[in-house]
């Protein structure tokens, strides 16, 4: 039997935790060096986001309307804006808006993304003649849209007169005025989404696509088997920040529609801003914004989750 | 230590943002709190003036270079900037002011801003210029008024009334306008032209190039109608119902006009180029009928829409002082310099408007042939009717106009849409207050 001298153990000191690491390594001039750094985007962030956030959630409890002095109300803005039908119209308005813009725009997009990831001719210029209405005021989309929904000398109509059919009177009736807006919306949107959809299908790897080939895969079953499974974390992307930017929609409204006629077009933003500016109730307003805070709040959430969370997970 | 101060760190923060944010709210409240300067003193100091007329660069160089200098001259110790912008920004305009506690010296509003206003103490009340109220309408000058007392006086204005086109009315057998509402009606309907396949070819009476709401109130003048009676809302009254439906059988019904035909914003007017036989117009119209067919402005015949109880809508701005303007003294006479002739009218003609006062009737701007709508106004200013009445009017004036476009566009019958609307009115004059 044969003994073996070890080594007499050798004490090895526990790792630091990451806090006391932090502590030692900085010294107190890197940590006041890091906070001067710091300070400018930290002060910025304070003065335009902070304070106004809280400035809203505090003057939501107030009857505060420029004109009056300033009064505690509780909830009561609150339980008035789910009493206004209008709002509760504006939510619902919202919502279409939001369920019509979003996947339409994102499976042209897709398609678009698709077609423009192919070596064709001009695609440089076709990639932005579709993105160029992301990058136009949408003061200035709006209004040739405005022109383009004139019932007696836009395009809308007159296109639809080529095929024999009259065309509605678009946001001059209650009734086709929500889907105008949505059609804009849908056009307006998809320059982004393909440009996001076309960075992902640049990174899909090829064999991939060259295995399926030699397995007999045709073109359509290479999209659906392989593309649009690809594309997942991308849509989920797309289609998140698309539906928070919806719920968002307020400049082209405001200039095509001014949320008539007869509040047929009107959405959650309109009416925060209707509150704030047009009727002085801006106690009113400010729990609209908390309203659709709560909203927006909920779909980063949903966002986060599903996009994986913190960037350093 | 280390681990308890970003604990800390967080509470003071949030604890100070709080406090931030609440010294925020309550400042922007605080505002009126400022001592004006004695009113009895000389005129001086530097003014801000917030105006939605002299719109652009030749509304700039008119006011700055050519009328200001005289006040200015008359009162060197005197400053004034302008901020210049349109009716649709004015109201943000006036709120951020108000929010931020600098609201301009002198504030241009519209007829019906002045009693939410002055019910607040947000205006002074104006010192009566010294050779009195003479020349001023006293239609006018009731929008002007809160109290009893006088916070606004007018600068130019705005009115509306029926416009025929002459010679469509010869060719058509008319040889005078209608002259009474159900006259009208008739006349609409039969100058009315579609082809064959019912495409409309002339309207026989224009009712969307207006603003739906201040359409409406025309009509509703013309009723003998009311938006309000002692303070209280008068939109479910027979004679308001009555005036809606009058409107929206005129499209729905009789089919004078398809919906969409013109609009607020349209760029070109369909009784100047003959795509409309009547309407109810602005004063302005001229200045469009001048450059889209310059030899019809002839053709344009403003008429009373029921001459045997005259009215006509009359809109305009008025000028004011803000109450919490530390130089009174130079405000209200910058007040009564922008409310006086020379800039009455130079901001008339600017704009095709119609001079606030009775005087500037022989100016050579109202004689001019081609300004017969705007002589029209200023000859029919007894008869004229404005909006508001009551501190809570702003809050209503959109929903106002949602109900008119509502009953219009057959969403609503009128009735049940002027129901609605007095419960929303009840509703924002409790809010507000009547007082």
């Amino acid at each position: 039997m044969t003994t073996v001298d070890l080594p007499p153990p050798v004490e090895v000191a526990a790792p630091p935790t990451p806090s006391s690491r932090r502590g030692r390594t900085a010294t107190g001039r890197q940590r006041r060096t890091a906070w001067l750094m710091v300070a400018p985007a930290g002060l910025h962030a304070l003065y335009w986001i902070a304070l106004p956030v809280l400035a809203t959630f505090v003057l939501s409890v107030t009857n505060y309307s420029v004109l009056s002095p300033l009064r505690f109300v509780g909830l009561g803005n609150y339980v008035k804006t789910f009493e206004d039908p209008i709002f509760r119209t504006a939510i619902w308005h919202t919502v279409v808006y939001t369920f019509f813009t979003v996947p339409v725009a994102m499976a042209v997009a897709v398609f678009l993304a698709v077609l423009l990831n192919q070596q064709i001719r001009a695609r440089a210029w076709y990639r932005a003649a579709i993105f160029l209405p992301q990058v136009t005021a949408t003061v200035a989309v709006a209004t040739v849209w405005y022109q383009i929904y004139d019932p007696y000398s836009g395009l809308a109509n007159k296109l639809l007169g080529f095929l024999g059919i009259t065309g509605p009177t678009w946001i001059f009736d209650p009734s086709y005025a929500l889907a105008a807006v949505i059609v804009m919306g849908i056009w307006q949107g998809i320059g982004i989404k393909m440009i996001i959809y076309l960075a992902a299908l640049q990174n899909l790897p090829e064999e991939l696509y060259e295995a399926a080939e030699l397995d007999g895969a045709n073109a359509w079953q290479r999209f659906r088997r392989i593309t649009l499974p690809m594309l997942r974390p991308a849509t989920l992307f797309v289609g998140v920040v698309s539906i928070i930017s919806a719920f968002q929609a307020f400049d082209q409204i405001y200039v095509l529609t001014r949320g008539g006629p007869a509040h047929a077009t009107t959405m959650m933003t309109y009416e925060v801003y209707r509150n704030a500016f047009e009727t002085f109730q801006m106690g009113l307003a400010c729990a609209k914004s908390v309203v659709l805070f709560i909203f927006l709040f909920g779909l980063t959430l949903i966002n986060r989750t599903l996009t994986g969370g913190d960037d350093d997970d | 230590m280390n681990a308890r101060s970003p604990a800390l760190t967080r509470r003071r923060l949030l604890a100070g943002g709080a406090t931030v944010a609440g010294l925020a709210a309550l400042t922007a409240c605080g505002a009126r709190l400022d001592e004006p300067e004695d009113l009895n003193g000389p005129p001086e100091g530097p003014l801000t003036l917030l105006t939605p007329i002299f719109p652009g660069a030749d509304g700039k160089a008119l006011l700055e270079k050519q009328l200001l200098p005289t006040f200015l001259a008359q009162y060197p110790k005197v400053s004034v900037t302008v901020d210049y912008t349109t009716y649709d920004y004015l109201n943000q305009k006036i709120t951020t002011g108000l929010t931020t506690g600098i609201p301009a010296d002198v504030l241009m509003v519209g007829v019906g801003w002045v009693e939410p206003f002055a019910s607040r103490q947000i205006l002074s009340e104006l010192r009566v210029p010294a050779g009195g109220l003479t020349g001023y309408s006293d239609s006018v000058l009731k929008s002007c008024r809160w109290g009893g007392k006088l916070f606004a006086l007018p600068a130019v204005l705005d009115t509306r009334f029926g416009i025929a086109r002459r010679d469509i009315l010869a060719q058509n057998g008319y040889d005078r306008p209608p002259r009474s509402m159900a006259e009208l009606r008739d006349y609409a309907i039969r100058l009315t032209q579609r082809d064959a396949g019912g495409k409309l070819l002339r309207a026989g009476l224009d009712v969307q190039s207006l603003d739906p709401r201040q359409l409406f109130e025309t009509v509703l003048f013309a009723f003998g109608g009311d938006l309000f009676r002692d303070g209280q809302p008068a939109f479910s009254d027979p004679t308001t119902v009555a005036a809606l439906q009058w409107l929206t059988d005129l499209q729905l019904k009789d089919k004078v006009i398809d919906q969409g035909f013109s609009s607020p914003k349209a760029t070109t007017l369909p009784i100047a180029d003959g795509r409309a036989a009547m309407a109810i117009g602005h004063n302005n119209w001229w200045v469009t009928t001048t450059k889209q067919r310059p030899g019809l402005i002839d053709q344009l015949q403003p008429f009373l829409l029921e001459p045997d109880k005259p009215s006509i809508f009359a809109g305009g701005t008025l000028v004011s002082v803000s109450a919490a303007s530390r130089h009174q003294s130079a405000a209200q006479a910058l007040a009564r310099f922008m409310a006086s002739p020379a800039v009455s009218l130079a901001g008339a003609a600017q704009k095709g408007n119609v001079p606030a006062l009775a005087q500037l009737e022989q100016s050579a701007y109202v004689r001019d042939p081609k300004h017969a709508l705007v002589r029209f106004g200023l000859e029919n200013l007894r008869y004229g009717r404005g909006e508001g009445g009551i501190p809570a009017w702003l809050p209503l004036r959109d929903e106002l106009l949602a109900t008119v476009q509502s009953a219009t566009t057959g969403r609503q019958s009128p009735k049940a849409a002027l129901d609605a609307l007095t419960v929303t009115a009840n509703s924002a004059i409790a809010d507000f207050g009547t007082s």
